[in-house]
């Protein structure tokens, strides 16, 4: 979720009164008291312990540590070589973050006390909300490996599954403590790399139950063209095959409003839940709760509603170096989240005139 | 005016990217620089030839010269009008401001954006451009330049309709305060009067007229007066509307009706159902609708409560003007047949929510996703078309 009037870095502890530790607390209570305000019933962190994945695997894994990127990771879209004037005027490059973790040791869990921590503070923060209605984000192994650079391991497939092997305890802990994990999986390019991916995932989460875990889809979470996306029928069997039980889909803007014709010829499996976009993380124009409900109620009546989650096609936060004129801001995040939880109260409205369903919200990131 | 009775046609709001040279000089004409009038002509000739052949590139049914010439689609007119000249602004004045509401509500979003759009307005406006004299034309050599580069640019394309666009006598009135004449109905009649020569220039030349009508909608302070005082303003911009095309042919004009052109919350839009029924009664038949972004996407249901009279056109927009998401085929052939299975695919053309460079400075949407999106309008129209007529 984006961070209220500091959108380019972590809030900086200038109160020395107040410790760290404090100031993480406060911040996750107050992104708590905002998401049960707007009327989520599904709530995170906000992400705030960390910011972003750089952060996450800095803290949380050994073998890393942060070193000038070398080279411009091979981009795997063809997004930027089709629209290099869009790319140009969305980016600056000034702004664009030139340290990356790097992998130069062994990969190895290092986060038991931070995940508890955040853990405890998130729980501290709802204490009225069951625990299963609470998420924390965690990146997946492959977006690891792909933004991180290997120094160490003389074979990809050995980092590929140390990452993975490393990534297992920090998983497991938050469903251990019965809350619910969301983990990222990117489109980079091909469904083979996304195959690769979704595999060491499965890796990652062979002690988990699979309905402890959802699974949230990126093609990039920028208003950028978007047109070598793939359509979600073009990865779908992918997905379904991997083990988290919920399923986070973009379903908001017009890359992907369409896609979710494909389940008039799929059917979810039943063990299977819908997270739907139905709002744009892209645009600071605010959904109508009308237009919410419109995109929930149609879907619904093919999935049927008891299987949907209304939920943001992608996180708030920005991606690192975004200009600011493509940026949602705090204030208009939390209208359009206000208006994820009222149009899915009118869906439910409206579906319960012919039978009985709850509709809740959630919101990824 | 051309209807989809075969096919879904499409069109879209009227300004598209210019290209870089003309852009630059339009800049500078409007920065008040000098630029050369041979030179300018020659540029603006070529411009509107090589945006009519991007639009049918793109597969666009119903095309314009993208008002590459001026420098924003509403303030262009004062450079052609007499009788228009900066005063100090008296309370009550209506001075063209635009949601002041939502700009109290969102601070941090318009204080965060860097483009002069979000800035305009935070300080009170002390100086407003008045009619302070008779309006007559003062350059109409530049409507009928317009027209003769549009009529040449089509002359040998094959082109389904072309239209033009031209500002609405109610955002005149409503941007400059009345100075001169000795009753507001008569300031109406005045520019109504010099509005009807531009309109019945560009039905002349055989063009579908689009008058663009900021003041059906944002335009008229929805989110600081009264819905009831909004609708009456609305209804006395319809009137002035009606007066200026009095006795022009409703099949060959259209107007174009939008909530702002920016991407900004747009949380206090009014919805269409609130002043449709005001906004049938302007006599063009055409009516271009925002229907893609997030805002408004909802509001195809509200045509199922209305009953459209007889000759009105809807145009929904079907692709944002303020993403620079490409919107997919399919995705706009559902939003068409949303709109098809309420109002009959005779009484629609699938458009742009509105324009993509409505100010010579101002693009949300980089020029070739302004160009990519247009592609995806007319492929999405073609899915369409298949299901409706050939499934």
């Amino acid at each position: 979720l984006a961070r209220p009037d500091a959108p380019d870095a972590p809030p900086t502890n200038n109160d020395t009164s107040v410790s760290e530790t404090d100031l993480l607390r406060n911040q996750v209570l107050d992104v708590v008291a905002s998401q049960l305000d707007a009327g989520l019933a599904l709530i995170s962190d906000g992400d705030r312990p960390t910011d972003g994945m750089t952060g996450w695997v800095l803290d949380r894994l050994a073998g890393f540590e942060l070193r000038p990127a070398e080279a411009t990771p091979v981009a795997a879209r063809r997004e930027p070589w089709d629209f290099p004037e869009f790319f140009a005027r969305a980016y600056s490059a000034r702004d664009v973050q030139t340290l990356l973790p790097v992998c130069t040791g062994a990969v190895a869990w290092a986060g038991s006390d931070l995940v508890a921590r955040d853990i405890a503070n998130l729980v501290d923060a709802a204490p009225g909300t069951d625990a299963a209605d609470l998420f924390l984000a965690a990146p997946g192994p492959g977006s690891i490996t792909r933004a991180c650079a290997n120094l160490h391991y003389e074979d990809v497939e050995d980092y590929e599954k140390a990452v993975a092997h490393a990534l297992a305890p920090a998983y497991a802990a938050v469903v251990d403590a019965g809350l619910t994990l969301q983990v990222g999986v990117e489109w980079a390019g091909s469904r083979r790399r996304l195959a690769r991916d979704l595999e060491l995932l499965d890796e990652a989460l062979r002690n988990v139950p699979g309905d402890g875990v959802r699974l949230a889809v990126s093609y990039g979470n920028v208003e950028g063209p978007h047109h070598d996306d793939p359509a979600l029928g073009d990865i779908l069997d992918l997905l379904l095959r991997a083990k988290p039980c919920g399923l986070c889909v973009v379903g908001a803007n017009g890359r992907h409003e369409a896609d979710a014709e494909i389940w008039d010829e799929v059917s979810l499996p039943d063990d299977k839940v819908l997270v739907q976009g139905v709002i744009d993380s892209t645009t600071n124009i605010v959904e109508h709760p009308a237009t919410v409900s419109d995109r929930l109620v149609r879907l619904a009546r093919t999935v049927g509603a008891e299987s949907i989650i209304a939920g943001v096609d992608g996180a708030f936060a920005p991606a690192p170096g975004l200009q600011r004129e493509f940026r949602v801001t705090a204030d208009v995040m939390w209208a359009k989240l206000a208006a994820l939880a009222r149009g899915a109260e009118l869906a439910g409205e409206e579906l319960s005139r012919g039978t009985r369903v709850a509709t809740r919200t959630g919101v990824s990131g | 005016m051309k209807r989809s009775t075969q096919e879904i046609l499409t069109t879209h709001s009227g300004s598209l990217p210019r290209p870089p040279k003309l852009r630059a000089l339009v800049h500078d004409l409007a920065a008040g620089e000098r630029v050369d009038p041979a030179v300018f002509d020659a540029e603006a000739r070529a411009a509107v030839s090589e945006i009519v052949a991007h639009q049918l590139a793109a597969g666009v049914h119903v095309v314009n010269d993208g008002e590459v010439s001026k420098h924003s689609f509403s303030g262009y007119i004062e450079d052609r009008l007499t009788g228009f000249e900066t005063r100090e602004a008296k309370p009550g004045d209506s001075i063209g401001d635009r949601g002041v509401r939502e700009r109290e509500q969102f601070a941090e979003f318009y204080g965060k954006r860097p483009d002069a759009f979000y800035a305009k307005d935070r300080a009170p406006v002390r100086m407003v451009s008045c009619c302070v004299g008779p309006i007559e034309w003062r350059n109409f050599d530049a409507v009928e330049r317009d027209i003769d580069n549009l009529a040449a640019a089509i002359a040998d394309r094959d082109v389904e309709d072309a239209f033009m666009s031209a500002i609405s006598p109610g955002d005149t009135l409503r941007k400059h305060p009345n100075r001169y004449y000795v009753s507001e109905v008569e300031y109406m009649q005045a520019v109504g009067d010099a509005m009807r020569r531009e309109y019945a220039a560009i039905i002349d030349a055989g063009f579908i007229l689009q008058i663009d009508c900021p003041d059906l909608t944002t335009g008229a302070h929805p989110d600081h007066f009264s819905k009831d005082a909004f609708l009456a303003e609305i209804t006395a911009n319809v009137e002035a509307l009606n007066y200026a095309t009095r006795d022009l042919p409703p099949d060959r004009m259209r107007i174009h009706v939008c909530w702002g052109s920016m991407e900004r919350p747009h949380s206090l839009d009014p919805e269409i159902s609130d002043l449709v029924d005001i906004l049938l009664k302007a006599r063009p038949d055409g009516m271009t609708i925002v229907a893609a972004n997030g805002r408004h996407a909802f509001e195809w249901q509200s045509w199922k409560h209305v009953d459209l009279p007889p000759g009105k056109v809807v145009i929904p927009g079907v692709i944002d003007s303020t993403t620079n998401i490409i919107e997919t085929p399919q995705v706009v052939a559902r939003r068409i047949l949303r709109f098809a299975e309420v109002l009959g695919p005779e009484n629609l053309i699938a458009g742009v929510d509105c324009g993509f460079q409505t100010s010579v400075d101002r693009d949300q949407v980089t020029p070739n996703i302004a160009w990519a999106k247009l592609r995806a309008l007319s492929d999405g129209a073609r899915l369409a078309t298949r299901e409706l007529w050939h499934a």
